[in-house]
């Protein structure tokens, strides 16, 4: 029983260990590439070949702004578009086949307007 | 807008109106102005002018080039400027030139009447399921279900396509991760005039269009440019105004109206025997001929030579059967019917 209790034990470190592998830019794909801070404003565009060989080890992600941080090689943070790197990991996103929009008949009417939600609450 | 010009489109054009700031504490508008500054110095990026905005033109709006969206008093034609600014698709048509060298475009260029395409493209149907759009047919079928349904509006279900002419690629697809279908996004938004519009629910931003019904207001944009791109400067454009609404094309189609009602009243005060005599019957066979020649040339020489919008068609098409209609005594059975009914109830009278 005890055996089996350390082998799953050891399984799971193992397995544990492979999904915490950290998140690494592999290639890039482009020759030179924008330095972006954390909110995507451009601080220098450099050589790929001027930042730290791959792998190069992610230390934060933006997923909102598709941005991912590294150090450089003064060790400076900087923050680079996802778009531009291979990553090894990743999202994939599935899309199924959309419909096309289609357009409404002649007398098609909306005699609804939108509401401004919670934000003018907010503000005031 | 970022995933968008990751693509380096030639250019985009954003049809929406920040008219109000609704952002927040955590949510600034700081990386929208630095995407704006970031691709905005190599891809010209058009956003509405708008007359009252919650931001400053300084930070939002400083790289990227202000356009028309809004204006009145010009019917449903699509006008080059209002004040000193270009409406999109006339600036984006500007660009076009410029980079191309295939074109010029001078400034006080008169406005569209927009030609509206019918079929979709061959990009349309690797991204959208299109089944409830019309498909390939034959031209000169659609347009004759067109022309029905427009006449006989009350007999003929409303003719209409359904789905977009310009290549419409759903938000969603903006986050493709698959190779395959980044390549695709790509070859679809690289080196492409790309808008961005939208169709929201409760602000509804939408046009009459006579091939689709009602579609959303960023396709007249798109229009526009394929009209100007396809036309360079012999688009289609109102014709020239004679008194306040009146144009050129209205007296054109009066005069002619006319002339097919002086003509079938001389050869309707005696049919009998205009159709009986030989000279007669070759008057009104050579007067027919010159008036459908007239009518024809009247439609070539305004849409083809000067450009002008496509002559009242409806109106045209009813003077042509008009004419025919004498030659081929359309209505004779009708008239026939009409005289023994007269004569009945004058019968019964007496």
């Amino acid at each position: 029983m005890i055996k089996k209790l350390l082998v799953m034990l050891f399984m799971c470190s193992v397995f544990g260990h492979i999904h915490a592998e950290p998140l690494a830019i592999v290639d890039f794909s482009v020759d030179t590439i924008e330095t972006l801070d954390s909110e995507g404003k451009v601080i220098a565009t450099v050589p790929v070949s001027s930042l730290p060989k791959t792998a190069i080890v992610v230390i934060e992600k933006n997923e909102d702004l598709d941005l991912v941080a590294i150090k450089d090689n003064s060790g400076e943070v900087v923050w680079l578009d996802t778009y531009y790197v291979k990553l090894n990991q990743g999202k994939v996103v599935d899309l199924p086949c959309y419909k096309i929009v289609t357009t409404g008949a002649k007398d098609s009417r909306e005699t609804g307007t939108m509401g401004f939600g919670g934000t003018c609450e907010d503000a005031n | 807008m970022r995933q968008i010009l990751r693509h380096e489109p030639k250019a985009l054009f954003i049809d929406l109106l920040y008219t109000h700031d609704r952002t927040t504490k955590a949510d600034s508008p700081q990386p929208l102005i630095n995407v704006l500054e970031r691709y905005g110095k190599r891809i010209p990026i058009y956003v509405p002018e708008i007359k009252e905005s919650a931001f400053s033109s300084e930070d939002l709006f400083a790289v990227t080039h202000p356009v028309v969206v809004q204006w009145q008093g010009h019917e449903h034609y699509y006008p080059s400027q209002i004040g000193s600014i270009d409406t999109p698709a006339f600036a984006m048509h500007r660009q076009f030139c410029k980079q191309t060298g295939k074109c010029n475009q001078p400034k006080n260029m008169p406005p569209i009447a927009i030609q509206w395409g019918m079929h979709l493209s061959t990009e349309q149907y690797l991204l959208t399921d299109n089944n409830e759009c019309l498909g390939k047919e034959n031209p000169m079928i659609m347009v004759s279900k067109v022309l029905l349904s427009e006449v006989f509006w009350k007999l003929v279900p409303e003719w209409r396509q359904p789905c977009a002419y310009s290549t419409t690629v759903p938000p969603t697809y903006l986050s493709a991760t698959l190779s395959e279908e980044k390549a695709l996004l790509s070859t679809i938004l690289k080196d492409k005039f790309v808008m961005l519009g939208a169709l929201i629910q409760g602000a509804r931003d939408e046009v009459y269009s006579p091939v689709h019904g009602k579609i959303a207001g960023v396709y007249l944009h798109a229009m526009a440019l394929d009209n100007l791109i396809s036309y360079h400067d012999q688009y289609f454009r109102p014709a020239p105004t004679i008194w306040r609404n009146i144009d050129l094309a209205d007296i054109t189609d009066c005069i002619l109206f006319l002339l097919v009602f002086v003509w079938r009243e001389k050869i309707s005060t005696n049919p009998k025997n205009m159709l009986s005599d030989n000279s007669q019957k070759r008057f009104v066979f050579y007067s027919a001929l010159a008036l459908l020649t007239l009518l024809f040339t009247v439609v070539v020489l305004f849409s083809y030579i000067f450009n002008f919008q496509p002559i009242n068609w409806v109106a045209q098409l009813t003077l042509i059967l008009s004419i025919v209609a004498v030659k081929i005594r359309l209505f004779a059975p009708l008239k026939k019917l009409l005289s023994y009914l007269k004569g009945f109830y004058q019968g019964e009278k007496i």
